[in-house]
């Protein structure tokens, strides 16, 4: 078995695994940038979702003024293509890590890439929330506080698990991108040390680890909407 | 002063679209006596759920006042707005309960978390959240169903933690909008005994909005009649099922306690007959009627048309006869019946 993979997956075996060009440092990075991202990219989004829903005309604290500018500013954001953010946002990346590559740096475009959409994807999933629930929760003298946490969060939640898994994955598509411009990564892998050195082999490889992962995310996602889901059981 | 612990002083709720404004509640000046089970009945899209929204201000009036429990909730005169702070708002929101057509539920939570929802900001600590929970369920009849979910349970079952909900702030006013619309008649009837027995025990007063009379009839003392964003009728149930003649309540109410429309239906042109109706309460009534009238007038009652309906408490039977005998032993006849504590209506139509 080894001989064989050695045969046919040279350039496989010669990135090793542990140095930095090896194997589990690309999927270090890639779970690293992930995660990172994720946690800043999504903790903006679950902020500028719910504001796009409270502040919403329907919404329980109705403001035109701030549903307008944060709506606009989703907006925009979602509308610059990533590898354009990628350098568009390069000079901000430099003031806030010190420089422009590696894995740290990848992280700022990659929150700022993924809240927005993460945004809009929470706006939805809060709005699936009946009216109706909303109104008889003020009706008994809930605060905005309570309405936010013990209703809009707390009923949408199998919905924001969903989008969040969904969200998850597009971000890893993006960490791939990222790698382009030298964040490391699985997908610095496929495309540095596969594609440009003709190493058919290494992208085959860093391919089939970027939808293993994907894989994972989706089924943990799935099960765990599942489980947390109490509206649909008979 | 008043014994109205919700009084609307011309409130009007208008809303505006693109195009055209919708008069949803116009100038409705009304009074809800308190511990009454008071009905707004009226078709769909009569303005009952508005109005009786402008009470917790989950819709604010566009004009007029709103007092309830005595205090002033909103008041707005011509550009002047007076309104109870949004912190006082929710204080009072725990004292008037409300409970909805589609019960509205936390879908996510369990019985026992959605009864306790209510009790966040009650001052009780969180055991004594958790027992007042279950004290409530007790009450509704679903002791042994804390942990369940809403959607593990029937639609009636659901209406009744509905209730738990929102009565465990021991409110004194439950607001119930079409709450029984969405049941079986079976649950119906239970929900709505449940509610009768509420306010029995706890003087709890209810505000039930249906459009179905079958629920104010069992259960209302009064009822106000909407139609078209505005109160056409106002009166206790006899008022408003037997005498009213107002057009609206009329066609709300349905004909089974007027004469001249069930003979209509039936083809009888009374106008060449000597028709009469009675209308009398069956508890008033000891005497064999009918035999008496003719033992005693010599009138021959045939009867056309007879019907037993229950209004809340009290069985209302109508009757309908034609009176056949010389004119004199029939003027006796009548003044018979009205010394029985009987409605005698003549049934004539006018030409
Ligand atoms: N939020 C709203 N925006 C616009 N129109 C409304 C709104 N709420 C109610 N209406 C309109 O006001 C009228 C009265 O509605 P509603 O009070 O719900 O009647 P009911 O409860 O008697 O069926 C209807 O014509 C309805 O379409
Ligand atoms: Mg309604």
């Amino acid at each position: 078995m080894g001989a064989w993979f050695a045969t046919h997956f040279p350039n496989v075996v010669s990135q090793g695994l542990n140095g930095e060009e090896g194997w589990i440092t690309a999927v270090n990075q890639t779970i690293y940038m992930t995660f990172w991202s994720a946690i800043f990219g999504g903790i903006a989004g679950i902020i500028f979702g719910v504001c796009l829903v409270i502040f919403a005309d329907n919404g329980i604290m109705p403001c035109h003024p701030l549903f307008w500018i944060i709506d606009k500013v989703v907006s925009l954001f979602r509308a610059v293509p990533f590898i354009i953010l990628l350098a568009f946002i390069a000079p901000v990346t430099q003031k806030i890590v010190g420089t422009q590559i590696g894995t740290t740096a990848a992280l700022v475009p990659l929150s700022v890439g993924v809240f927005p959409f993460y945004a809009r994807q929470v706006q939805v999933a809060l709005e699936s929330v009946d009216h109706g629930i909303i109104e008889s929760a003020e009706s008994l003298g809930a605060t905005n506080w309570d309405l936010i946490f013990g209703v809009y969060l707390s009923e949408a939640r199998s919905e924001l698990i969903r989008v969040s898994t969904v969200t998850l994955i597009s971000l890893v598509g993006l960490t791939a991108m990222a790698g382009a411009i030298g964040a490391g990564g699985l997908g610095n892998m496929a495309i540095s040390y596969g594609y440009n050195r003709f190493a058919n082999d290494t992208t085959l490889v860093a391919t089939i680890l970027v939808v293993i992962m994907v894989l994972i995310i989706q089924v943990v996602g799935d099960v765990w909407a599942k489980f947390a889901n109490h509206a649909d059981q008979g | 002063m008043s014994n109205n612990i919700v009084q609307f002083k011309d409130v009007s709720v208008t809303f505006k679209q693109k195009k055209n404004v919708i008069h949803a509640v116009s100038d409705v000046t009304l009074g809800i006596p308190k511990g009454e089970i008071f009905g707004i009945a009226g078709y769909s899209g009569a303005g009952k759920s508005t109005l009786v929204r402008t009470i917790n201000l989950l819709q604010k009036p566009t004009d007029g006042e709103v007092d309830v429990f005595g205090k002033t909730f909103y008041k707005k005169e011509g550009d002047h707005v007076s309104s109870i702070s949004t912190k006082d708002l929710r204080d009072e929101r725990r004292q008037i309960g409300m409970i909805f057509q589609h019960f509205n539920l936390l879908e996510e939570q369990n019985v026992q978390r959605n009864v306790e929802f209510g009790l966040k900001h009650s001052g009780l600590k969180e055991k004594e959240r958790e027992a007042k929970a279950k004290k409530m369920l007790d009450i509704v009849g679903l002791g042994d169903y804390l942990k369940a979910y809403p959607s593990q349970l029937s639609g009636g079952q659901q209406q009744r933690v509905a209730i738990a909900r929102a009565l465990a702030n021991d409110p004194k006013i439950l607001i119930s909008d079409e709450a029984t619309s969405a049941l079986d008649p079976k649950n119906t009837d239970q929900i709505l005994d449940l509610l009768k027995e509420l306010n029995e025990k706890y003087g709890l007063t209810i505000i039930l909005i249906t459009h179905e009379m079958e629920a104010i009839k069992r259960i209302c003392q009064q009822v106000a009649i909407m139609s078209d964003g505005k109160v056409v009728d106002v009166g206790d149930l006899l008022e408003i099922f037997v005498d009213s003649k107002n057009p609206t309540t009329r066609k709300i109410v349905g004909n089974s306690f007027n004469a001249l429309e069930i003979l209509k239906s039936m083809n009888i042109d009374v106008n060449k007959r000597n028709l009469i109706q009675l209308t009398y309460l069956s508890a008033d009534i000891n005497d064999p009627i009918i035999v008496s009238l003719y033992e005693k007038f010599h009138i021959s009652a045939s009867i056309i048309y007879s019907n037993i309906e229950k209004l809340g408490e009290q069985v209302v039977g109508t009757l309908i006869v034609d009176l056949l005998g010389g004119k004199e032993d029939q003027e006796a006849a009548v003044k018979y019946l009205e010394g029985q504590n009987i409605k005698v209506t003549e049934l004539k139509e006018a030409e």
